[in-house]
């Protein structure tokens, strides 16, 4: 029996005081008791308690035999009293927890109260001829000290002081010298004698004073003492066999103690990203990279610039005029040749280098396609070994025409150009649309594009930044909206967003915004909803504006959107642009030096991917701690079993051998751990992760019109595919003989391990999305074939289980989110297939090989307790 | 029959599951062949197809080694728990599926060449023809140089065969005679590269001089790279002489510590040449692998399987991951990608260290019957 290190801690909470007494057994309370009426009597003077029943060796006479018993019973004073009996009470309530009320009064009434006096007497009369007389029930704490010191040494003999090892069992001895230093008036001989007898107690040597089991059962049974006596402690009961047991306990070790791992481990991943958004988890963004000097140059975009905008902007409203009328057709005006041509003429008269590409993109069965066009300002100071990109694209990701947004890009290209200060090529990129065209374009720039895609005729170096100007509406505006995230959840350094955030406050005077939080109090609900629509978008991986497609190519960009009514004209946004590019331009290197993984709350907190990673390793750990303890169960289980599950499994094992295609393990064991059936598991775990390219390659690749259906489709398939394999799985039906439970555990386990890798290497890729296939997933850590030996009610369990579970089924939370988000499923999809084709996105391969199939097996599972 | 057609089986699903990666992902093959988890300096040949039916021939080298019993029963040593075994068509299903051979398999590696010499020499050997083995060593050698090393494990695997087959041989004669034939064949074949290629010193020390002094530095999943990076020019030659030496020196450690189990001794090296060779790919880690699972009656006095297999799928998986932040993404730095390559190196070692105590414990149960199933501890 194994023996917790250390004593219980004590109670300091009231409340915890207050239960810990009111669940004091029967006899810990009648000594407290007894001490404390002689406490009381004590306080008398006619008769003095403590000559009457202490143990005084000249006294002690047959006559006076009592002394021998009630000396631990009675103190000298009040702190004597207190202190012994607080250290007594947790001591004697453990003893006659484990050993019951009677058997702890027959050893404390009789020889644990007489031997140690015993002896003392012996010593104290025989070799040291002195009358010292001793009281107080520190003879019983010493002494239950000793025996738990013994029990203690057997299970964790030594511990360690710098190179020393000290045995455990000297504890006691210590605690004894230590206290006839610090106090005085104590009986250093009575101690030891007490913890004397503790020793010989632990050690088993007075187990002959136990009175027998069955006597005890017998008086209890006749007295009923259990039902008479409140807080009495039957022989029976063993409250803290439980926890010393738990070595012994393969149930609690695993099965029970897993569970509560993972469910801690979960909770605490949810509650750590609550905590982000608090002061003393995030914090004050700030520009890492010196050289970027954010506001410190003069912005002279103004004034006569004015003029020219809106010069530029009239030539193009004019042809979008022609042949179109009405504020509806201005608004879907397309990029016509007739513009790009305008824009290419424009770009020349101010002095740029021109090119156009044409590309083309099909996905879903929907053809895209455009042409870009754009122009290059060579840096009069600078070798055109790197270029900053400036980015107007013809509607925005809103799908909006962005009228404002082209010309003052066609604006500052003239503007620039006469500039003699820039060190770094400037490239001016019109696209159509804000989905396609920068894509075609950056993959074109880095010779990465597909056979539609036209190459570059005309190139720069590498790039350095990119600023997408988006200004979509007529009025003056009040703030800036800077989106920032990438395809894939990837980010742009944290030191642009500063910058950007640094240049508008400071400089421009007016605020920005991020994730399109309007209002933001800087409360902890306003932080905490802006987290978590930046988790949002990270963990779907879309691209979020024409920016999104640079990120990949490891080049920072961001998109600026003017937002609100309010006094600022484009011309503070033609400041804000020029400013930032001369704080790229003074870049010396790449930007490297701040975070690439952040959380923003607030433009100007966040919180670093150290602090917030735990909580998505928490979520992702807590199904490898699960699969570990399977995997282990699966060995120790087996163990007890194995001698009576192999006998009668031997015949089926012989007969499934031959069919079996990749071989079976025979069955027979060592002793120490028991032979796992691994072959079936680790195949239809397999083939059940690479069943996931099925939906995969469906979903990317059907016309967009049948999304809807398809989806539809996967539910019914979900509901139906999981019963078909565990009916398949539980009857065997001639491919294998019937599974056996470990094979079921070890199916669990392996899910479980690879769904834990998978979520656990994309944390350091795409934490968002870790984190919420990680919280869908959570419930398939808890979930596993029932073996409630009644069959209804096993059934009943288990199809419950399974409609809960099909509401977390993949393509159930895709309808209910488009539900809720108010879009339809056909265009949620379609941006997906769009995102795999063009942008490179894979999100869906997260979806469909790690989360689909670990949500199959659970429910597979779960669906073999139904037959 | 029943066997041969579980054989076609195998055979056949491994062909065509490596036939439908190729036609449904046609970029696989060329993302692969770029990995630097797979393609070293020394084994990247891009040379298309054909290396289907190198797998499937090494899948039969491996069931001719799995039916000579060698690895339960050997001439000076038989396992305690022989009857607990995979059949040959089960082991060469572990190597046809498995993740790693396929993706070396796809990526056309030319490690799987040396493979096969490898396979075949066991094969031989367990076979009794001595001859062919040496010659298929030396194939072997001539491509990769390292399995060189397996010389004396082999030639113990190949004296026992043949005094268990036919008589015992004179053991030094026995000796001289295939060391002088593993000489001749190598020998041989540098004389045809020389014909072909007339430049016989560049030609050396382009091949053997590179594996020899390892001067790239690309990354790759073996501990070699990053040390020597780190290094400073005066202390290279050391330190190339103090590795190439670590490695050699498990050859005589094992041999005399596992005399009596000699394809043992084999299988270990290639367990540690894939850890601690200078340019090692997964490739290596197959062909490890690959030859484990003939040792499953040791199996069940290994102790940590699921932590060691834990630690490779962890670092397979993280590995590509770390690999993109650093070198893509540039959210990361070469220090990610060599962490995940040093867990890659520990996972591997736990197992190779776990599997050589098995077969200790194993010929150590053999000699105390009376302490079988114990707890044991180091005395």
């Amino acid at each position: 029996m194994a023996t917790p290190a250390a004593l219980p801690p004590l109670p300091f909470n009231p409340r915890q005081v207050r239960s810990y007494l009111l669940r004091l057994p029967l006899f810990t309370r009648l000594v407290l008791l007894v001490i404390l009426a002689f406490w009381l009597l004590e306080l008398q003077t006619i008769w003095s308690v403590v000559q009457w029943g202490s143990l005084t060796p000249d006294e002690c006479n047959l006559g006076t035999m009592y002394r021998l018993n009630t000396f631990p019973l009675i103190h000298t004073g009040f702190f004597h009293a207190l202190l012994n009996a607080m250290a007594l009470t947790p001591l004697l309530e453990r003893f006659e927890a484990e050993h019951g009320t009677l058997t702890s009064i027959a050893l404390f009434i009789g020889p644990l109260s007489t031997l140690p006096a015993g002896l003392y007497l012996l010593i104290e009369k025989m070799i040291l001829h002195s009358n010292t007389p001793v009281v107080g029930a520190s003879v019983w704490v010493f002494l239950l000290l000793g025996s738990e010191a013994i029990r203690t040494f057997k299970t964790n003999p030594y511990f360690s002081v710098g190179p020393y090892k000290i045995p455990t069992w000297t504890s006691p001895l210590f605690a004894c010298v230590v206290l006839s230093i610090l106090v005085s008036n104590v009986s250093f001989l009575g101690h030891m004698c007490a913890i004397l007898v503790g020793y010989v107690f632990g050690l088993g040597y007075l187990k002959f004073l136990v009175p027998p089991e069955k006597v005890l059962r017998w008086i209890e049974g006749k007295l009923n003492l259990l039902g008479r006596l409140p807080h009495y402690v039957s022989v029976d009961q063993k409250t803290y066999a439980a926890i010393r047991n738990l070595r012994n306990n393969p149930n609690l070790l695993f099965v029970r103690l897993p569970n509560l791992l993972s469910l801690l481990c979960i909770i605490v991943g949810v509650v750590w990203l609550l905590l982000l958004p608090l002061n003393e988890y995030s914090r004050h963004t700030y520009i890492s990279e010196n050289a970027l000097l954010p506001g410190q140059v003069h912005a002279y975009f103004s004034g006569s610039e004015q003029h020219i905008f809106r010069g530029y902007k009239q030539e193009l409203e004019g042809l979008l005029s022609e042949g179109q009328n009405g504020i509806e057709a201005r608004d879907q005006a397309q990029l016509t040749p007739a513009i790009s041509t305008k824009i290419q003429s424009v770009l020349e008269a101010a002095g740029l280098k021109v090119a156009t590409q044409k590309y083309q993109y099909s996905s879903a069965g929907i053809t895209h396609h455009g042409e870009n066009t754009y122009g290059i300002i060579h840096a009069p100071r600078g070798d055109a070994t790197e270029a900053i990109v400036l980015v107007a694209s013809w509607r925005t990701a809103n799908d909006e025409l962005n009228l404002n947004g082209v010309t003052l890009a066609l604006t500052l290209a003239r503007y620039f150009k006469r500039w003699s200060l820039w060190s770094k090529d400037i490239i001016f990129l019109f696209t159509p649309d804000s989905k396609s065209g920068t894509q075609a374009w950056i993959d074109a720039y880095h010779d990465l594009h597909p056979a539609s895609v036209q190459p570059l005729a005309l190139k720069s170096g590498a790039l350095q930044g990119a600023l997408v100007i988006e200004y979509p509406f007529e009025h003056r505006f009040k703030s800036l909206h800077i989106v920032y995230d990438g395809v894939n959840g990837q980010l742009p350094n944290l030191d642009l967003f500063n910058t950007a955030v640094a240049i508008a406050g400071g400089q421009m005077g007016f605020g920005s915004n991020l994730q399109e939080m309007w209002e933001h109090d800087d409360s902890y609900e306003a932080r905490l909803q802006t987290i978590l629509r930046g988790m949002a978008k990270q963990g779907l991986g879309y691209a979020t504006g024409a920016h999104s497609s640079f990120m990949p190519y490891h080049i920072d960009a961001i998109t600026l959107q003017p937002t609100g009514e309010g006094w600022e004209d484009e011309m503070a946004l033609g400041r804000t642009i020029e400013s930032l590019c001369r704080s790229l331009n003074n870049l010396l290197e790449h930007l490297h030096q701040s975070f690439f993984f952040y959380l923003l709350m607030q433009s100007n907190r966040f919180v670093s991917i150290g602090t917030y990673l735990p909580s998505a390793m928490l979520i992702a750990g807590n199904f490898t701690i699960m699969a570990i303890a399977l995997w282990m169960r699966t060995g120790y289980h087996a163990d007890a079993l194995s001698t009576k599950t192999t006998e009668s499994a031997k015949p089926k094992e012989k007969s499934s051998e031959k069919n079996s295609d990749a071989g079976k393990p025979a069955e027979i064991s060592g002793p120490a751990v028991a032979e796992r059936l691994l072959a079936l598991p680790l195949t239809l775990v397999t083939g059940l992760h690479l069943l996931g390219l099925v939906p995969l390659w469906l979903f990317n690749t059907l016309p967009h019109q049948f999304f809807t259906l398809a989806t539809y489709a996967f539910v019914a398939v979900d509901i139906v595919l999981p019963l078909l394999l565990a009916a398949l799985l539980a009857n065997g039906s001639g491919l294998t003989s019937a599974l056996v439970p470990q094979q079921y555990l070890l199916i669990k386990s392996f899910a479980l391990l690879l769904l834990g890798l998978s979520l656990s290497t994309l944390a350091t890729l795409n934490f968002s999305l870790s984190f919420m296939i990680g919280l869908l997933c959570a419930p398939l850590s808890f979930v596993s074939r029932s073996h409630c030996p009644s069959a209804s009610k096993r059934r009943a369990c288990a199809s419950m289980g399974l409609v809960s579970l099909n509401l977390l089924s993949p393509p159930t939370v895709l309808m209910g989110v488009c539900w809720y988000a108010g879009v339809s499923v056909e265009a949620v999809l379609t941006q997906a297939a769009f995102g795999w084709d063009v942008w490179g996105m894979w999100t869906q391969v997260v979806i469909w090989c790690v989360w689909w199939p670990a949500w199959l097996i659970g429910c597979v599972l779960l669906g073999a307790s139904i037959f | 029959m029943a066997v041969d057609r579980r054989k076609i089986a195998v055979f056949g699903a491994a062909f065509v599951l490596r036939l439908l990666l190729v036609c449904l992902f046609p970029s696989l093959p060329d993302l692969l062949t770029g990995r630097v988890e797979v393609s070293t300096p020394v084994n990247s040949f891009k040379r298309p197809i054909f290396y289907f039916l190198v797998d499937l021939v090494n899948a039969q080298a491996l069931i001719t080694i799995s039916e000579s019993g060698q690895s339960v029963q050997t001439r000076l040593h038989s396992a305690m728990r022989k009857h607990i075994r995979w059949d040959g068509v089960s082991i060469a299903a572990w190597f046809l599926f498995s993740p790693f051979t396929i993706a070396t398999c796809l990526a056309r590696s030319t490690s799987v060449f040396t493979t096969t010499g490898i396979l075949y020499a066991v094969s031989n050997a367990v076979d009794g023809n001595s001859i062919n083995a040496i010659l298929a060593l030396g194939f072997a050698s001539y491509i990769s140089l390292y399995p060189a090393l397996l010389f004396v494990p082999l030639m113990l695997l190949c004296y026992d065969r043949q005094a268990q087959l036919s008589k015992t041989p004179n053991a030094a004669v026995f000796f001289l005679q295939h060391g002088a034939i593993l000489l001749g064949s190598v020998v041989g074949l540098l004389g045809f590269s020389y014909l072909i290629t007339r430049n016989f010193w560049e030609f050396m020390s382009a091949t053997y001089g590179f594996h020899l002094l390892v001067p790239d530095l690309t990354p790759n999943v073996g501990l070699w790279w990053y040390f020597f990076i780190e290094m400073f020019d005066s202390f290279r030659e050391f330190f190339l002489g103090v590795f190439w030496l670590h490695l050699a020196a498990y050859v005589g450690g094992f041999t005399a510590r596992l005399r009596r189990q000699p394809l043992f001794i084999i299988t270990s090296l290639l367990g540690v040449f894939a850890i601690f060779k200078p340019y090692p790919s997964i490739s290596d880690a197959s062909l490890y692998f690959a030859l484990l699972p003939l040792y499953r009656h040791l199996f069940p006095l290994m102790r940590y399987t699921f932590f060691a297999i834990s630690a490779l799928l962890y670092s397979s998986l993280l590995g590509p991951a770390f690999y993109h932040l650093w070198i893509y993404a540039g959210s990361g730095n070469a220090n990610f990608f060599y962490a995940i390559t040093l867990v890659w190196s520990l996972g591997l070692s736990i197992l190779l260290a776990d599997s050589i105590f098995a077969a200790l414990r194993d010929e150590w149960e053999q000699a105390h019957p009376e302490s079988q199933g114990k707890e044991v501890k180091q005395i």
